[in-house]
Order: C-alpha cells, then sequence, then structure tokens
C-alpha cells in the first residue's frame, strides 16, 4: 500500500480519534489546531505525526504543510464558515482529491453540496435522527441512516411470539423498497434467500427506502 | 485596489437609481456606515447583524430593517429575504463568515450582484476561483498610507 497523506484540521477528541486510527493504518498525518495545550499533548502522543498550532484556514499554512501532496483533507472546526472555507482552499486552490468535513448546523449539509463541498458529516443530524429512531420504534436495536436518511440500515430483533417466526422469507409479507439484507443468527451472518426460515431470536438487518420503514417494522414485529 | 472601490461606487449609484433593495450582513463600523449612507440615499436597506446592540453605531436618519440573527444559518438568509436582495454586502468581522454568506448569495440565491469585505489577502485567490467581488481592507489601507508617507513603503 502506498503512502496515504491525510491533513486534518480543528477537531479535538475527533482529531485525536482519528489520528490514533490513521496512524496505526501506517497513514501519514498532519494535525492542525489553534490551542497550543492540545497541540503539545498531540506532538507527545504521536511523535511521527506533523503538528501544525495555528488558525486552520490559511492558504499559506498549506502551502509550508505541502498540503497539495496529501490524498484527504478533513475540516473538523467548530465553525461551520471555517470549514467551508478550508474545505474550498483544499480542494480548488490545492487540488486535494477528498475533502471532508463536519459541520454543527444540520441544514449546511445541503448549503455544502451546492457549494461543491460534497463528503458533509453533521453529527447533530445523525445523533437526533439515530435517538429518534431508536426511541421511537420498537425492536430497533440500531439504525443507520444513509443519503440523508433517504435510504436506511436497520438492525432489529425477531421475538418469540412474531408473526415471522418459522416463515420463509418469500412467504412474508415484507413491503416494496425493502429487503431483509442479513440474519445474524447465534453469531453467523447469513445472506437469505426466499427459502430461508426466520427464527426466534434471529437478528435481521434490513435495507429500506424512507417511505417504507413503517410498513417494514411493524411486518417484522406484528405479534402471532 | 483603486479599481475595487470605484466598482463599489458604481453598485451604490445603480442601486439608488433603480430603486433596488440592499441588504448588509455585519452591522461593523463599515455596515452601520455604509447602511446609514445608503438609508439616507433614499435606498431601501436591511441590516443583519446576530446582536442587538450593533444597531446603535446605524445613524440617527437609518430608516431601513434591522434583523437580528446568525447570518452563518441560512435560514436566517431566507427569513431576512436575503435571496430576494438586488445588491449583498458582506462585512461581519470574519473574513470566513463573509466568503460563506458571498458565496451563498451570489452560488445558490443567484443575488445580481454580491460584495464581500476580506482582511486577509491570502484568501484572494480562493475569492477568483469563485468569482466574488472583495473589498480587501488591508491592502486598501496600505495603499492610502502608501499616499500618505509618498510612496515610500
Amino acid at each position: 500500500m502506498s503512502l496515504y497523506r491525510v491533513v486534518v484540521v480543528g477537531g479535538r477528541k475527533k482529531a485525536d480519534f482519528l489520528a490514533n486510527a490513521l496512524i496505526k493504518r501506517k497513514m501519514h498525518v498532519t494535525l492542525i489546531n489553534d490551542t497550543e495545550d492540545f497541540c503539545v499533548e498531540m506532538s507527545h502522543k504521536y511523535p511521527e505525526a506533523i503538528v501544525a498550532c495555528t488558525d486552520g484556514t490559511k492558504p499559506f499554512l498549506y502551502e509550508d504543510l505541502h498540503i497539495e501532496n496529501s490524498e484527504i483533507f478533513i475540516a473538523m472546526m467548530p465553525s461551520d464558515a471555517d470549514n467551508l472555507i478550508a474545505c474550498q482552499m483544499a480542494k480548488q486552490i490545492f487540488k486535494v482529491k477528498k475533502v471532508f468535513c463536519t459541520v454543527s448546523n444540520p441544514k449546511n449539509v445541503e448549503v455544502f453540496k451546492q457549494l461543491g463541498v460534497s463528503n458533509v458529516i453533521s453529527s447533530t443530524y445523525i445523533v437526533a435522527n439515530m435517538i429518534e429512531q431508536l426511541a421511537t420504534l420498537r425492536n430497533i436495536e440500531n439504525y443507520i441512516p444513509i443519503e440523508q436518511g433517504k435510504v436506511g440500515l436497520i438492525e432489529t430483533l425477531v421475538e418469540e411470539d412474531a408473526s415471522v417466526c418459522f416463515k420463509p422469507i418469500s412467504e412474508i409479507d415484507i413491503p416494496k423498497q425493502s429487503i431483509i439484507a442479513c440474519i445474524i443468527r447465534t453469531g453467523e451472518s447469513i445472506i437469505p434467500k426466499g427459502d430461508t426460515l426466520i427464527y426466534p431470536n434471529d437478528k435481521l438487518i434490513c435495507l429500506f427506502n424512507d417511505g417504507s420503514k413503517e410498513d417494514l417494522i411493524n411486518t417484522l414485529s406484528k405479534k402471532r | 485596489m483603486k479599481r475595487d472601490v470605484s466598482k463599489f461606487k458604481t453598485v451604490i449609484t445603480m442601486a439608488k437609481i433603480s430603486n433596488k433593495h440592499v441588504v448588509v450582513i455585519g452591522c461593523s463600523r463599515l455596515g452601520a456606515t455604509i447602511a446609514s449612507k445608503m438609508s439616507s440615499e433614499g435606498i431601501a436597506v436591511t441590516v443583519i447583524d446576530k446582536d442587538e446592540d450593533a444597531f446603535r453605531k446605524l445613524s440617527d436618519e437609518f430608516s431601513g430593517y434591522t434583523f437580528v440573527g446568525d447570518a452563518e444559518n441560512i435560514q436566517t438568509l431566507i427569513d431576512a429575504r436575503v435571496n430576494q436582495a438586488d445588491l449583498v454586502i458582506a462585512v461581519t468581522d470574519k473574513d470566513n463568515v463573509n466568503l460563506m454568506i458571498s458565496e451563498i448569495c451570489s452560488r445558490i440565491f443567484k443575488v445580481d450582484k454580491v460584495l464581500c469585505r476580506i482582511y486577509d489577502s491570502s484568501k484572494e485567490p480562493l475569492c477568483q476561483q469563485y468569482n466574488i467581488d472583495f473589498i480587501d481592507t488591508s491592502k486598501l489601507s496600505v495603499i492610502e498610507f502608501e499616499k500618505a508617507i509618498g510612496g515610500c513603503i
């Protein structure tokens, strides 16, 4: 594998966690942060990383750090505007191929997309959405929204008295625009076919289009 | 840089003649002065700032609208009807915020004319990349100082 160069601007715990993961994968990490104590801590913790303590949206800094040689640029500063400008500079002026950023205002996901920064992550949006799903839907163990929730992946447990128990998948009235993608049974994963039977305590991983979510969950959790 | 100042004057005249709607974002010294001046010349002006106290910098004759809100949030811009403006002037105290607002106004709202104030000259390439009209205040000051001293900087 060729040496991957990743630049991470801003963020404290997130940057630390990310740096740790990337360095473990033998990537070349550059951290930029404007808090001095954090930079000192990081440079001790990761001697192999380059740590720059400064405002992360200055073009001369990008020049000095040779950001044009990096494959990935990640902006996680507290201000959404800073992240937008950092990403645009990295992408348009320094021609970094993959550019990611986080935003605090969920509306900015769409705004940034229109302004040419397409990989935008809103933790507020993801967390709020997850809590909403986990709190309002029964038997849902995990929920992952994809494409701003247009598509979703859920993990649900089949109860002992559910009507789907001991039925082959072909006989279950699964709503259109959704599928049971995988069954987890006693730790083994099974990619089901029409004749695969569902047993109590199976964990079903289902993929669905947003409109069919309620129907799908109702079908799977219906009692006998 | 002279070109930029004259460009700005032309824009003001343009707005005056055709009775257009102008939005000034950031009631900084500069923002307040521009808004007050335009308002006294009979132009319809809306000023946006996240701090209500900032509006005290407007002149007593100011007869436009004031709108309290964070212009970094697109909803504030929509609520203040910036998407219907003919001219937007982004003069908050943060370069990146000014740039972001300018981009939203020109590329998403398709506002005819957007002007952006920047302090940091090194961000000029980004303005040029996205065709944002900017006024670089540090550069302007340097030019004025140079004139005052007699061209020895």
